[in-house]
C-alpha cells in the first residue's frame, strides 16, 4: 500500500498572540490601580505607634515606584498589543495574495511553489516573478517594523526592570 | 484563596480582631466607613498577594524569543517584589494588631 506524509505546514511570517499581550497589559493596569487605591486607603500617620508609622512610610517608598512602573509598562504592552495584531493581519492579507498568485510564503520568505502548475507561459511567470519580488519587500518591511517596535519594547521592559528590582 | 472582601470583613470593627483594641487608632479613624487601619494593613498585603499571582497566571506569547524573555523576567521581578511587599503589609498588620491588643490590655 502507498503513502505518503503530508507536506508540513508553512511557518507563519509573524509569531505571537496579540490578545495575550494586551491581557497581560490590561492586567498590570488593574493590578497597578488596586495597590494604589490600597495604599491611598493606609497613609503612614494612620498608625498610632511610630515605629510602625515608618515602617509604613517605607513600604508606600517601596510600593509607590512599583505600581506606577506597572502602570507604565501595562500601556506599553497594550500599545504593542496593537502594533503585533497589525504586523500580523498584514502579513495575512500578505499570505493571501501570495496564494492567490499561485506563491507561498513560507516564515519570512515568498517563494514559487514547487513543482509543475500548468503550460510554460513565459508573460505570466514574468508576472508571478515581480509579483514575488513586491510581497516580499512588503514582508520584509513588515517584518523590519516588527523587529524595531520589539526592540524598542525590549528596551522599555529592561528600564522598568531595573526601577521594580527587589533591593 | 482567600477574597480581599473576607479578609477585609475578618477585621471589620464590628468583631474582628482589630475591634478588640479601638484605643490604638488615630482621629484620622474617625471617618465614616474608613476601614481601621490593620483591616487597611491586611486589605493592602492582600491586594499585594493578589496582584502578584494574578500576573504570575498571565501566559504572554510574544512571538520572539528575546522579546519573550524579557516580557517573563520583567512580570517575575514585579510579582516577587510584590510578595514580598505583602509580606511586610502582613507583618505591619501583625504589629500593629499586637500594639492594640498591649493597649487594650492597658486599659
Amino acid at each position: 500500500m502507498g503513502w505518503s506524509l503530508p507536506e508540513p505546514r508553512p511557518a507563519d511570517p509573524v509569531l505571537g498572540d496579540a490578545a495575550s499581550i494586551a491581557a497581560l497589559g490590561a492586567a498590570l493596569h488593574r493590578a497597578a490601580a488596586d495597590v494604589r487605591h490600597a495604599l491611598d486607603d493606609l497613609p503612614p500617620e494612620r498608625l498610632a505607634v511610630r515605629r510602625d508609622r515608618g515602617r509604613l512610610a517605607v513600604l508606600h517608598a517601596r510600593a509607590v515606584p512599583v505600581h506606577e512602573s506597572m502602570d507604565r509598562t501595562g500601556a506599553r504592552l497594550t500599545e504593542h498589543a496593537s502594533e503585533l495584531a497589525d504586523a500580523i493581519g498584514l502579513a495575512r492579507r500578505l499570505v493571501d495574495r501570495a496564494s492567490e498568485a499561485g506563491l507561498h510564503v513560507d516564515g519570512p520568505t515568498v517563494s514559487r511553489r514547487q513543482g509543475v502548475h500548468g503550460l510554460a507561459d513565459p508573460q505570466r511567470e514574468a508576472g508571478r516573478e515581480e509579483t514575488l519580488r513586491r510581497l516580499q519587500r512588503v514582508l520584509d518591511a513588515i517584518l523590519m517594523d516588527l523587529d524595531t517596535e520589539r526592540r524598542a519594547l525590549r528596551g522599555a521592559l529592561t528600564s522598568e526592570h531595573a526601577r521594580v528590582r527587589r533591593r | 484563596m482567600t477574597s480581599v472582601t473576607e479578609q477585609t470583613d475578618r477585621n471589620r470593627p464590628t468583631g474582628g480582631v482589630a475591634a478588640a483594641a479601638p484605643a490604638a487608632c488615630t482621629a484620622a479613624d474617625a471617618a465614616p466607613d474608613a476601614p481601621s487601619p490593620a483591616a487597611a494593613l491586611r486589605t493592602l498585603a492582600v491586594v499585594l498577594e493578589r496582584a502578584s499571582a494574578d500576573l504570575l497566571a498571565m501566559v504572554p506569547f510574544a512571538g520572539e524569543h528575546h522579546t519573550g524573555h524579557e516580557i517573563h523576567r520583567y512580570v517575575d521581578e514585579v510579582s516577587g517584589t510584590l510578595r514580598s511587599l505583602s509580606a511586610d503589609a502582613d507583618d505591619l498588620h501583625r504589629a500593629v494588631l499586637l500594639a492594640q491588643h498591649r493597649t487594650g490590655q492597658e486599659h
